[in-house]
């Protein structure tokens, strides 16, 4: 946001501008009416290792992101060409398995995936399409180039957040807007919904589309309970339905009724107790056969874990050559993988430098930040690594680019991502905007909300304006 | 060449009435690998309607949901199996076997099973170095590890066998695999029966299970760490998995307030 110490780049300058003449204490009570909007809407998170006060509200800051058109372009055409790939990868390696044959990248990579499952070998998903709904994270490193660190192709959240967190903004400092075509976000529900009713176009006029969560001890709980009610169809857990027949009923007051499409947000070892984990008890006995029958539609498709495995990930640029015969347009971080000799060698020689990653986790957890770390700490990962070195990625930690934060009434840098949401359907489409998530701990470098990240709006410019040349 | 008929019956028994399951059943001989199913016959009681899917691990798999009430339940097959055919040899396909290295509980990448297999190292690197390395794996597993019924579960992991020395024929395929996994050797459980002439069979009465490892150039290669014998003319394979759960004869949940009791009977008869 700032070219250098208190000069505001162009695209931020009005923005700065009102900000400075609002001052300090009304900008921390409208963001306090902020907050209390958010926790109005329901959007607030639960976190796993806080016993007390297990629900909270994502922290938001005031201050929007802005991304000009032209840097938007690009991200939006990178996007694609990666969601598009990880499509093609996942209906390869479940299905032909060309590039395994062809050994165009090492097969170990890729079947030694806790997530590949082959027991989804061969059949053939719905319109070919896996990864209905995908969260790609990215970071811009300190040159302005955006970099992806990781993708999220099973059950990614945080779009409600996009949308409520604009909501907010319009009521909270809706001069800001002014002078700014931004572009909405709100088509985003619209979008979702008209890519699952398609999914069913063949077997029903009017598909019947529920949204299946794991029920109310869920983090993302919330999260469900607002996308379900802005798209206007059952938010259901898994007593709620039925198989028979290879058909699917959702239990209403009025008896039975038939359901076409499941936006599922149950993970694939929970979704069926006769396919996955046999105590699970948030899934639907029989779900799975059905889904093989085409009596229902599942989206996201099981099994996509193997492409967003973070040891996978270090392929997806020789993927995208090997799918599409195009050069990526948007670069990895640069990434070790433990499980070869060499690399990991190097990573253990320099672990203080490294951020290291279990290759199948998510929301920050189990991560070593190499430089933020103790001794002790990075021993632990060391003995960790070497007993199981499929299990780990590291990369070196990446100079991230830096706007300021609202912190009480002063201004302070801080690191951000952006989780742009990408959907597949008919087309493949990125919703203009996305979930910058921003590391609210001082100095940190993890923006998980898990972690006590928070987040603020993300402003895509709709015309070439005049901060085009210079936008963070 | 032999000729089997296998009768496989599973009761289940509730407490209660229960008003609903769901079960995936694993019981259709496989056609290729040395052996074919010329005729099989599923019945299940009380009736329910009967669907079918193969697995991605080639399995052919059958399925009922069962929405009334029921105090039990009884599903019966019926085969008629050919085996001792030749078998295509795949001897390509490496590659794609991998992820059978992929340690797993219950045949978990535990200490013990480093210990075994490190025990049977095969000498050189060569194919036929590794397939006598793995019977002579087989061979320990039968010697050093009692047969006994009454010792383990279905969930039992490799852990639990290691420590008591003693299990059943699934706990050594399991022990096997895991093993084989630990030398580089792609690995899969196999559920199926087999024929033993005479009352003293280990296994008479029930289902069998053994495994599979992947050696280069020479396929799928099964090891019955039971017996120990190689696979032969004998073994009459059903389904295959990474371990039991994958290729388990059969697998379901049922909804009630009550408590259930499974038996099963095999009868193999050479026709």
């Amino acid at each position: 946001m700032f070219a250098g110490p208190a000069q505001p780049r162009a695209a931020y300058r009005r923005i700065y501008e009102r900000l400075s003449q609002l001052g300090a204490p009304e900008l921390a009570r409208r963001h306090q009416v902020a907050m209390g909007m958010l926790r109005n809407h329901g959007i607030t998170f639960a976190v796993y290792p806080d016993e007390q006060g297990i629900e909270k509200v994502f922290p938001f800051d005031v201050i929007p992101r802005v991304i000009s058109a032209r840097a938007w372009r690009r991200l939006e055409a990178g996007l694609r060409q990666r969601v598009q790939t990880l499509n093609h990868f996942l209906e390869d390696i479940y299905g032909r398995k060309r590039i395994l044959r062809q050994r165009a990248i090492p097969p170990e990579v890729v079947l030694s995936s806790p997530q590949y499952m082959r027991e989804m070998d061969g059949f053939p998903v719905p319109q070919g399409i896996h990864c209905h709904i995908a969260g790609i994270d990215l970071v811009r490193d300190q040159r302005g180039d955006f970099l992806v660190l990781e993708d999220n192709l099973r059950t990614p959240s945080g779009v409600s957040y996009v949308l409520a967190n604009r909501q907010v903004m319009k009521r909270v400092l809706p001069d800001l807007f002014a002078g700014y075509p931004v572009r909405p976000v709100e088509g985003y529900t619209h979008l979702l919904l008209r890519n699952l009713r398609w999914l069913a176009a063949r077997e029903a006029a009017e598909p019947t589309v529920v949204l299946l969560t794991p029920g109310i001890h869920n983090s993302a709980y919330y999260e469900h309970l607002y996308l379900a009610r802005q798209m206007g169809i059952e938010l259901v857990e898994g007593t709620d339905l039925l198989v028979d027949r290879d058909q699917v009923f959702m239990r209403t007051t009025r008896g039975l009724r038939r359901v076409h499409v499941i936006y599922r947000r149950v993970d694939d070892e929970w979704l069926d107790p006769v396919f996955g984990r046999p105590d699970s008890i948030v899934g639907v006995p029989g779900l799975v056969a059905a889904y093989r029958a085409g009596g229902v539609v599942l989206a996201n498709g099981i099994g996509n874990g193997v492409a967003d495995d973070k040891a996978v990930y270090s392929l997806i640029p020789t993927l995208i050559k090997y799918y599409l015969g195009e050069d990526p347009i948007l670069p990895n971080v640069p990434t070790y993988l433990c499980a070869l000799d060499d690399q990991r060698r190097h990573v253990l020689a320099h672990l203080e430098q490294m951020v290291v990653k279990t290759v199948d986790g998510s929301g920050g957890y189990g991560m070593l930040i190499g430089p933020e770390s103790s001794r002790r700490q990075q021993e632990a990962f060391r003995r960790q690594i070497e007993a199981h070195p499929r299990a780990f990625i590291a990369q070196p930690v990446v100079s991230l680019s830096v706007q300021p934060v609202l912190d009480g009434s002063r201004l302070r840098p801080c690191h951000q991502d952006l989780r742009p949401f990408v959907l597949s359907g008919p087309d493949v489409d990125v919703i203009p905007g996305g979930l910058t998530r921003v590391a609210l701990k001082a100095g940190s470098l993890v923006v998980n909300s898990s972690q006590g990240g928070g987040s603020r709006d993300t402003w895509v410019l709709g015309a070439l304006g005049s901060g085009d040349s210079e936008v963070a | 060449m032999s000729r089997f008929e296998i009768i496989h019956e599973t009761r289940f028994e509730y407490s209660a009435p229960i008003s609903e399951t769901v079960m995936e059943l694993r019981l259709r001989p496989q056609d290729g690998g040395g052996q074919r199913c010329l005729d099989f016959h599923l019945e299940v009681e009380p009736r329910a309607g009967i669907r079918g899917y193969r697995d991605g691990y080639g399995n052919q798999v059958h399925y009922f949901n069962l929405l009334r009430d029921h105090p039990r339940l009884r599903v019966t097959s019926r085969s008629l199996v050919e085996t001792g055919l030749p078998a295509r040899r795949e001897v390509d396909g490496a590659a794609l076997v991998l992820d059978y290295l992929r340690p797993r509980p219950p045949a978990g990448d535990v200490p013990g099973v480093r210990r075994l297999a490190a025990r049977h190292r095969p000498a050189t690197s060569e194919p036929a170095a590794m397939e006598a390395a793995l019977d002579s794996l087989a061979l320990a597993i039968s010697r050093d590890f009692v047969y006994d019924t009454t010792v383990t579960t279905v969930y039992s992991s490799v852990e639990q066998v290691l420590e008591l020395r003693a299990g059943v024929c699934q706990d050594f395929a399991h022990l096997f695999i895991a093993a084989a996994r630990a030398l580089g050797a792609p690995a899969r459980y196999v559920s199926g029966y087999i024929h033993v002439p005479g009352p003293e069979a280990l296994t008479e009465g029930a289902s069998h299970a053994w495994a599979e490892a992947w050696v280069e150039g020479r396929g799928w290669l099964g090891y019955d760490a039971t017996h120990p014998v190689r696979a032969g003319a004998n073994h009459v394979r059903v389904a295959v998995g990474r371990d039991y759960r994958d290729a388990a004869p059969t697998r379901g949940v049922y909804v009630g307030a009550a408590t259930g009791a499974m038996e099963v009977r095999v009868s193999t008869r050479p026709v």
